[in-house]
């Protein structure tokens, strides 16, 4: 990967330009001017805010039983209608969003922590350290990701906090290759010479100066985890080994709502709906920015 | 070539190896003694240490976990501590159903996948092309539990078109297995096909960039001879090694169908056996879709080297 804040096509121009705008304003600007990117961060913005606020927004408490008549259909009062216990639907599916996005939040940092320490030193050390650590990854790809959630819960119980350590795990891999890909492209080129020459230690070296050059795929990574983080938690709790009900996760109110499709179908639908609209968000974000970082898709 | 199949299932060795005391290891950290929860809350002492020593839980891990493993090297997969059945039966009991949905969504992915894969790189600015891949977007973002919902609601609760749940072999009726695959088969393939469909489309939008794609043209082929002769030969190999890691992906998704049609596979099982916390089956289900799944892997590169001449060739 190239380092996105110089332009490497002119030198000169870089020369006369000593202070380039921050990287993240850059890549800011050019999300906002890619479609994709620009659709992503809107839902997910209004997404943010539905949790963040959802206690203003929704009209009722999301665990009150009998808001509502059970099984109302959608109208003015419950516009996404009410539950068999009489909870309402919409209210619901607000607070879902702090919980699909707390999963998002903790499971993508969670893997972070863990995939950039490892993917440094296996990529600047190499050696037997470096397989050692391969071999670690290869294995956790091993595993379809569904079953490492399944093989979590089955031991830990189902619980969020176990479907947030699952889903970090099923994501270090894929962030821990690309931080060592980077440091493998990076460690012998000039630059890291001349600060190695200059004194610097090791973890200045691969912190301060080679990292830096995996930031921009990580971000890439990061949107489209928190989108796989998304899913994953939906799919555990609609599999009953996630949130516990009464929690209002989207996946949950699925696995609810399943049995009555037949009398109330908007209860198979809005919570669905809520879930596809924060992964298409994530996944836009994640396709705008790559268009972002990458020089080569620069107009 | 034949060297480098070697060479890819040498390097699967260890990362099995390791799967398998990892899914072991696991199981054992399960609170609580499976011997004592089998035999009951009026079992005596003596019950439960026969029930232990039936199951081979009163050796030490190591010699547990070596026994495990030589035995499901010779295709031994223990017996269940629940219904007391060896797991081989259970597991080949599951396989046709499991084998028989995934077959059917890579029919899908291929029947729908593939013709939109290329037409959409064939003629990219068509309102068809930006509709499909709008949809595709869509489909990628959808998950597999609510697509399938969707499908039930619209097919089988308002138009009772096609059943929701239920599994019939095609031997039994062919007719009948075809209605009941329907639906679970569109579940669990569409996020597949629009797989399938983006990068086909992005490997034949690169094929048909290349000079020679327009000297094709220049000899005055016809369009349809330029794609399917020239052009998708070179733009394949990429979406061979597409299709195979997404039939590995399908065994993790199967899970989910599934559970949403009621399907007696191998996911059911292994969500089955873990609810009952027969953990042998739990254990050895596993492993086996470890195995599949990083078998299929190697597939995907042999296939994608074995149609790659740089790849074939080279060395």
């Amino acid at each position: 990967m190239s380092n996105p804040s110089v332009n490497t096509s002119s030198v000169s121009l870089t020369a006369a330009l000593p202070a380039p705008r921050p990287f993240w304003l850059q890549t800011l600007r050019r999300i906002r001017r890619d479609r994709a990117g620009l659709v992503g961060l809107i839902i997910l913005c209004a997404l943010i805010g539905a949790a963040i606020f959802a206690g203003v927004l929704a009209p009722f408490d999301p665990l009150a039983i009998g808001a509502g008549m059970p099984f109302s259909p959608p109208s003015s009062v419950h516009p996404f209608g009410t539950d068999d216990l009489g909870r309402d639907v919409l209210s619901r599916v607000l607070y879902g969003a702090r919980v699909s996005l707390r999963v998002a939040l903790f499971s993508v940092s969670a893997a972070l922590m863990v995939a950039i320490p490892l993917g440094l030193i296996a990529g600047y050390f190499g050696g037997a350290i470096d397989s050692i650590i391969s071999r670690l990854f290869d294995t956790v790809f091993a595993f379809p990701a569904i079953l490492i959630g399944i093989g979590f819960v089955a031991v830990l119980g189902p619980d969020l906090q176990n479907v947030i350590i699952a889903v970090a795990i099923i994501n270090v891999p894929t962030m821990g290759r690309l931080v060592r890909a980077t440091v493998l492209a990076q460690k012998d080129q000039d630059y890291v010479e001349a600060v190695r020459a200059a004194g610097a230690s090791t973890p200045r070296i691969t912190l301060r100066h080679i990292l830096p050059n995996a930031l921009p795929p990580l971000f890439v990574q990061v949107a489209l985890a928190a989108g796989e983080a998304v899913l994953l938690e939906a799919a555990f709790s609609f599999l009953g080994l996630g949130s516990r009900p009464p929690t209002p996760s989207w996946g949950a109110m699925l696995n609810e709502g399943r049995r009555f499709l037949d009398r109330a179908p908007w209860l198979g639908i809005f919570p669905g709906l809520a879930i596809t609209l924060m992964i298409f968000g994530l996944n836009s974000l994640g396709d705008g920015l790559r268009n972002a970082v990458d020089p080569r898709r620069w107009e | 070539m034949l060297a480098y199949i070697g060479s890819r299932l040498v390097q699967a060795i260890p990362v099995l190896l390791l799967a398998s005391i990892v899914i072991f290891g696991f199981i054992r950290l399960i609170p609580g003694d499976p011997a004592l929860a089998l035999a009951g809350q009026n079992a005596t002492p003596e019950q439960v240490a026969a029930l232990r020593e039936r199951f081979g839980l009163d050796q030490p891990l190591t010699t547990q976990y070596v026994t495990w493993i030589g035995q499901a090297l010779r295709g031994d997969l223990g017996f269940s501590y629940i219904s007391d059945r060896p797991v081989r039966d259970l597991v080949s009991q599951r396989i046709p159903a499991t084998l028989q949905l995934a077959l059917g969504s890579i029919l899908v992915m291929l029947i729908v996948g593939a013709p939109l894969g290329v037409f959409t790189a064939v003629r990219p600015h068509s309102p068809v092309a930006h509709l499909v891949s709008l949809i595709s977007a869509v489909a990628l973002a959808t998950p597999t539990f609510w697509l399938g919902l969707l499908l039930i609601l619209y097919f089988s609760v308002s138009r009772k078109m096609l059943p929701a749940s239920g599994y019939v072999t095609f031997t039994e009726d062919p007719i009948e297995a075809v209605k009941h695959l329907l639906l679970p088969a569109l579940t669990l393939g569409a996020y597949g096909t629009a797989v399938l469909i983006r990068f086909l489309n992005a490997s034949l939008t690169d094929a048909l960039k290349a000079d020679y794609i327009r000297v094709a043209y220049a000899k005055g082929l016809h369009e349809r001879a330029v794609v399917m002769r020239h052009a998708l030969k070179v733009a394949l190999p990429p979406v061979i090694t597409i299709l195979a890691i997404q039939f590995g992906q399908l065994l993790g998704g199967a899970v989910v169908t599934e559970s949403v049609f009621g399907w007696p596979g191998l996911g059911r099982l292994i969500l089955d056996a873990i609810s009952n916390r027969d953990y042998l089956v739990v254990q050895s289900t596993m492993l086996l879709f470890v195995t599949i799944f990083v078998l299929l892997n190697i597939l995907a590169d042999v296939g994608y080297a074995l149609l790659n001449p740089r790849i074939r060739l080279g060395r």
